[in-house]
C-alpha cells in the first residue's frame, strides 16, 4: 500500500492526491450506486464509474498514463490526457448540440400551436364533408 | 390560368419577419388574384402584423421568432386545416412575381407532379449580382451532392405543393437551412417535381434582407451537421 503513495513524487503531488482522491472516490461510488440501483441509464452510469476509476488510478499513479501512452505510440501521458480531453470535448459538444436542437424544436412546436390556435379562433377550420359547418375545437372558441 | 373556383382552394403562405416596409404591397397584390393568403408573422417587432390588419389576409403570429422554416410549416399546417388543395410559398420581401404562381400551379392541376419549384436560372432575373450567382451555383452543386436532387436553383422561396405533399412535409430545420431540407424530402417521399422558370427582382431592399455569403456557409454547415445528427 505504501508503494502506491510513494512513487518518487514531489510532496506537492501528495497534496493534490489528498485533495482530489476523496472527491473522485465519491463520484466513483455514486456511479456504482446508480448501476446497482438502476436509477438512470445503466450504461451511462457504468461508463461514468469506469471514467472515475481511471481518473483515480491516474491520480494515484501518474506514471501509468505514461506507460499507456507509450503503448499507444503517444509520447507522454500528458499528451494522452490531452487527446482524451479533446475527444471528450467534441463528444459533449455534439451531445449538447442535440439537446439544444431538441429544445429548439420543442419551442417551435409550442409557438406554432399557439399561432394556429389563435388563427383558428378567428378563422375556424373548414371540414371538407360537412359544408357550412365549421368544426372548430371546443375550448378555444370561448373568447372574443 | 386556373379558374376562380380552383383559386379558392389555393393558399399562398407568406413567412414574414420584420417586413412592414414591403409586406402590404406584396399581400395586396397576392389578394388581388388569390383569395387565400396566409401570412405568418414570425415574431416581428416592426408592426408587420399590424400593417395587415384590414388587408383580408389570414395573419398568424409566432409569439417568438422561430425562423423561416418554422414559419412555413406553421402556415402550411394552417392552410391544410382550412382545407387547402394546393399551397404556394411566397417571400414577403417583394422579390417574387405574383404572375408566376399560375405557371407553378399548372403542372399540379394537370396531375403531372406533386411539387413545383421556382427557378430563377430558367427564367428572367433582374439585377442579380455576380457573387450571388456564383453562390447559388455552389448551392446547386451542394444540393446535388448532399440531397442527390439535380436542380438549377436552390433557396428559391417560390414553390407550390399539392395538399397531399404538403401534409407529408415536415420541416425540422427552423432557420434558413429548411430550403435544403425540402430537397431531401422530395427524395424521401418520392414526390414528382418540376422546376418552373420564375422572375426574381433583386432590389436593394431584398438584397439587404436576404442571405449573405457567410449565411450560405453557415447553412451548408447546418445541413451537414443535421445529417450527422440523425
Amino acid at each position: 500500500m505504501n508503494e502506491w503513495f510513494n512513487p518518487a513524487l514531489s510532496s506537492s503531488h501528495l497534496v493534490f492526491q489528498v485533495v482530489t482522491l476523496p472527491l473522485v472516490t465519491l463520484l466513483f461510488l455514486r456511479c456504482v450506486y446508480r448501476v446497482i440501483r438502476r436509477s438512470r441509464s445503466r450504461v451511462g452510469s457504468f461508463a461514468g464509474a469506469l471514467i472515475w476509476l481511471a481518473a483515480g488510478i491516474a491520480i494515484l499513479r501518474p506514471e501509468v498514463t505514461n506507460e499507456l501512452a507509450r503503448l499507444l505510440g503517444i509520447g507522454r501521458g500528458a499528451d494522452l490526457l490531452l487527446y482524451l480531453l479533446a475527444i471528450a470535448f467534441l463528444t459533449s459538444a455534439f451531445y449538447f448540440y442535440q439537446k439544444f436542437h431538441r429544445l429548439e424544436s420543442d419551442l417551435t412546436r409550442v409557438v406554432r400551436r399557439l399561432a394556429v390556435q389563435e388563427g383558428l379562433k378567428r378563422w375556424p377550420p373548414v371540414e371538407r364533408d360537412e359544408e357550412g359547418q365549421n368544426g372548430s375545437e371546443p375550448g378555444i372558441t370561448n373568447r372574443d | 390560368m386556373p379558374a376562380n373556383q380552383q383559386r379558392a382552394r389555393v393558399f399562398i403562405v407568406v413567412p414574414a419577419f420584420n417586413e412592414s416596409r414591403t409586406i402590404r404591397g406584396v399581400i395586396d397584390e397576392l389578394l388581388s388574384q388569390y383569395p387565400n393568403v396566409v401570412v405568418v408573422d414570425d415574431g416581428s417587432n416592426d408592426g408587420t402584423a399590424e400593417s395587415l390588419r384590414d388587408s383580408g389576409a389570414l395573419v398568424l403570429r409566432h409569439c417568438a421568432n422561430r425562423g423561416q422554416g418554422a414559419s412555413l410549416q406553421t402556415g402550411i399546417d394552417f392552410a391544410l386545416l382550412r382545407d387547402a388543395e394546393m399551397i404556394v410559398t411566397f417571400d414577403a420581401d417583394g422579390q417574387h412575381d405574383v404572375n408566376d404562381i399560375a405557371a407553378l400551379l399548372q403542372p399540379l392541376l394537370d396531375g403531372e407532379c406533386d411539387v413545383t419549384l421556382g427557378s430563377r436560372f430558367l427564367g428572367q432575373t433582374s439585377n442579380m449580382p455576380l457573387t450571388r450567382k456564383l453562390l447559388l451555383k455552389l448551392g446547386v452543386l451542394f444540393t446535388w451532392f448532399v440531397s442527390r436532387i439535380r436542380a438549377t436553383d436552390v433557396h428559391n422561396g417560390l414553390r407550390a405543393l399539392t395538399a397531399q405533399a404538403a401534409s407529408e412535409l415536415s420541416i425540422n430545420m427552423d432557420r434558413m437551412a429548411h430550403a435544403s431540407e425540402i430537397y431531401d424530402q422530395i427524395r424521401v417521399h418520392g414526390w414528382r417535381y418540376q422546376e418552373v422558370p420564375v422572375t426574381i427582382r433583386y432590389t436593394k431592399y431584398s438584397l439587404a434582407k436576404g442571405q449573405t455569403s457567410w449565411d450560405a456557409l453557415r447553412i451548408a454547415f447546418q445541413v451537414l451537421l443535421e445529417k450527422l445528427r440523425r
